[in-house]
């Protein structure tokens, strides 16, 4: 079984436990596993495993932060909820590190989903995205994490905002959309009429998750590179215990099999021939670098300085092998009529 | 002597008038249970105006929002309850004596957040009452789940919200709740719940298997307006009794409800944004295009 493999039936579990995970360890906020995730399990699905982290952030940042401001409290205890939650979100990531994106988060795996249902039907599939709209994209998450996660609750919290505001992200999150529907709940695709704020939010939402379907079957993970998630990982990257490491050789510059098959089109993955760790912000730890790299130990998964998982010639081989046998089957193929030989005759 | 017969035929028609209406407004349910119900309610709610969660008051013309409080401060109601016992609970179980004056008494401050329950118990001769109600309340955080606090047996006869609803969420018009009626700790089925709101509606439902009671609460908010905070909520009450051995029980759950979301949440409208969505990501992904492909192929 290759890593991709085993990461698929790890992401099945995950998804399992994020979306319907009550059922096993409670129903109520206080039961869940850690309420700061550092993945997207959203908490409007009543039948979750967890929360996100980015869901807490919100709430503090416009109920405790923002409002202990505008009353003139003491700040630093208005700061300590959030604290809190950064340090739970942080024991999760030392663990995990951004390997949540990659192994854990539903909506990669949904996305992932897409994309083969997308390569089963035929569609065509862009190999990677061009590097100038990669190099373009980037930025929107950081702004994304600090718009809606963190400076539109402040505002909230200190009065300048509408209350509508308190979690700006989670109403344009299409994982609220998906983990509901999952669970038979259509109250999340809707267009809230409240207000002109709840209706452009919801519109702006309901439209992303359309959007992210269609992008998903053609474009590999397209949300996850907007994903506020990605950027919160990416600012702590450098504390997670699992990292990508590169002992770049000479046959790396003309080889480029890595970037090519980086779901997120990491190309640095490629050109980068100095630094050991190459944990860029967008990697999800997904590991396809590695498998589809072809001399030895050139790319590694390392925990704790440990390599767990090294790029080999014989395992490149038989992965490669796997791959184009998995791109064959597809609904055209399926369907092809096959000549017998009496027919011949 | 004219004016004297027409006087005495009016007279006639409104007392037979009024002995209809009468008739028509007292329903069996209430026939069957002379007893006024002892139950807890927000004070707000019986007076005219209504009290949101952090205690906002809404409903009343130009009413400008209070400050968030938080812990104590919260005021119950309790409605025929006199001579009653009334018992704070907190998430671990834990409970004190609250006292009552009047039938309106507050909410002591609670040592953590979370949902706890007020409990109130009455004997008079062969009848025993009990009133439950669950708030949430806010302080340092609790390690416990509100699950335990339900399903505890803090009254002999009692209705157990299963759930109740989570943290920060709450009791909403046109959905489905569960309830389950308990006599000792043990699940009871076959007995009848009624549910009341304070807009008039009432619904009875017999108790099923594991003591498994239903409700879809009623969507009986008479004017709404866009968006919840617009809305004040309501008061329901679930009522039960039970006879065992030579004493009557009676018990009541009440909780307050919201008006349902879907007044001004256009589910039709949000399934044709993400259509559109669709149709752009199509185009962006170049979906359309391969199809082409395809053809000429």
């Amino acid at each position: 079984m290759n890593l991709s493999a085993i990461r698929k039936l790890v992401q099945i579990a995950a998804f399992g436990f994020m979306v319907y995970g009550s059922g096993l360890i409670g129903y109520y906020t206080v039961d869940k596993f850690s309420n700061a995730l550092p993945a997207l399990s959203c908490a409007f699905n009543h039948n979750t495993g967890d929360y996100c982290t980015l869901i807490p952030f919100q709430h503090q940042m416009a109920h405790r932060v923002g409002e202990t401001i505008a009353n003139e409290g003491n700040l630093l205890q208005g700061l300590i909820p959030t604290l809190i939650t950064l340090g739970t979100f942080l024991i999760l990531f030392v663990i995990l590190s951004k390997a949540f994106c990659g192994w854990i988060c539903p909506l990669g795996t949904f996305q992932e989903l897409l994309s083969m249902i997308g390569q089963k039907l035929g569609l065509q599939q862009r190999k990677s995205v061009d590097e100038k709209v990669v190099k373009r994209i980037r930025p929107v998450k950081w702004l994304v994490l600090f718009f809606l996660v963190f400076f539109l609750p402040i505002l909230t919290g200190l009065g300048y905002a509408s209350h509508d505001l308190v979690d700006p992200y989670c109403k344009i999150c299409p994982s609220r959309i998906l983990t509901t529907l999952a669970n038979g709940n259509t109250d999340q695709l809707v267009v809230d009429q409240a207000n002109p704020v709840t209706m452009g939010f919801s519109i702006f939402g309901d439209f992303l998750f359309g959007l992210m379907i269609a992008l998903a079957l053609t474009v590999r993970q397209p949300f996850c590179r907007i994903c506020p998630m990605l950027a919160m990982n990416a600012t702590f990257r450098k504390l997670g215990l699992l990292k990508l490491t590169k002992n770049a050789s000479s046959r790396c510059e003309k080889c480029g099999l890595c970037a090519k098959a980086c779901p997120m089109d990491i190309r640095e993955i490629h050109t980068e021939m100095v630094k050991k760790d190459v944990t860029f912000e967008d990697c999800t730890l997904c590991g396809r670098c590695v498998e589809f790299c072809p001399d030895k130990n050139v790319l590694q998964l390392k925990y704790a300085t440990i390599p767990i998982f090294s790029a080999s010639s014989d395992y490149f081989k038989k992965r490669k092998k796997a791959q184009k046998a998995w791109e064959k089957v597809t609904l055209a193929s399926l369907k092809q009529p096959t000549v017998q030989p009496e027919a011949k005759s | 002597m004219k004016t004297i017969q027409q006087a005495s035929m009016y007279s006639l028609s409104i007392m037979l008038l009024c002995g209809f209406l009468g008739a028509v407004a007292i329903t069996p349910d209430a026939i069957a249970n002379t007893a006024p119900r002892m139950k807890l309610t927000k004070p707000s709610a019986t007076g005219g105006g209504h009290q949101l969660h952090g205690g906002q008051q809404h409903g009343k013309q130009g009413a400008q929002p209070q400050p968030r409080r938080r812990g104590a401060g919260k005021q119950l109601l309790l409605e025929n309850g006199e001579g009653a016992t009334v018992e704070f609970w907190a998430p671990d179980l834990g409970f004190q004596e609250i006292k009552v004056e009047g039938g309106r008494f507050s909410i002591p401050k609670p040592a953590v957040d979370n949902y706890h329950a007020v409990v109130a118990e009455r004997q008079q001769g062969d009848l025993k009452q009990a009133a439950v109600r669950y708030e949430y309340m806010r302080g340092k955080p609790s390690s416990e789940s509100p699950s335990r606090l339900a399903a505890a047996q803090k009254t002999e006869f009692e209705i157990e919200p299963a759930p109740i609803p989570r943290e920060h969420s709450r009791y909403m018009a046109n959905k489905k709740w569960d309830f389950i009626l308990r006599f000792k700790g043990k699940p009871l089925s076959g007995v009848p719940v009624v549910l009341e709101t304070s807009q008039g509606s009432h619904i009875e439902a017999v108790s099923g298997d594991a003591g498994l009671v239903q409700f879809i609460i009623p969507d009986d908010f008479p004017e709404v307006k866009l968006g919840r905070r617009n809305n004040p909520p309501a008061e329901l009450s679930l009522f039960a009794k039970y006879k065992a051995e030579s004493t009557r029980y009676e018990t009541t759950l009440s909780a307050a409800y919201y008006v349902d979301p879907g007044h001004w949440r256009s589910k039709g409208l949000g399934v044709a944004v993400a259509g559109l969505g669709l149709l752009a990501g199509g185009f962006i992904g170049g979906i359309g295009r391969s199809n082409k492909r395809g053809k000429k192929q």
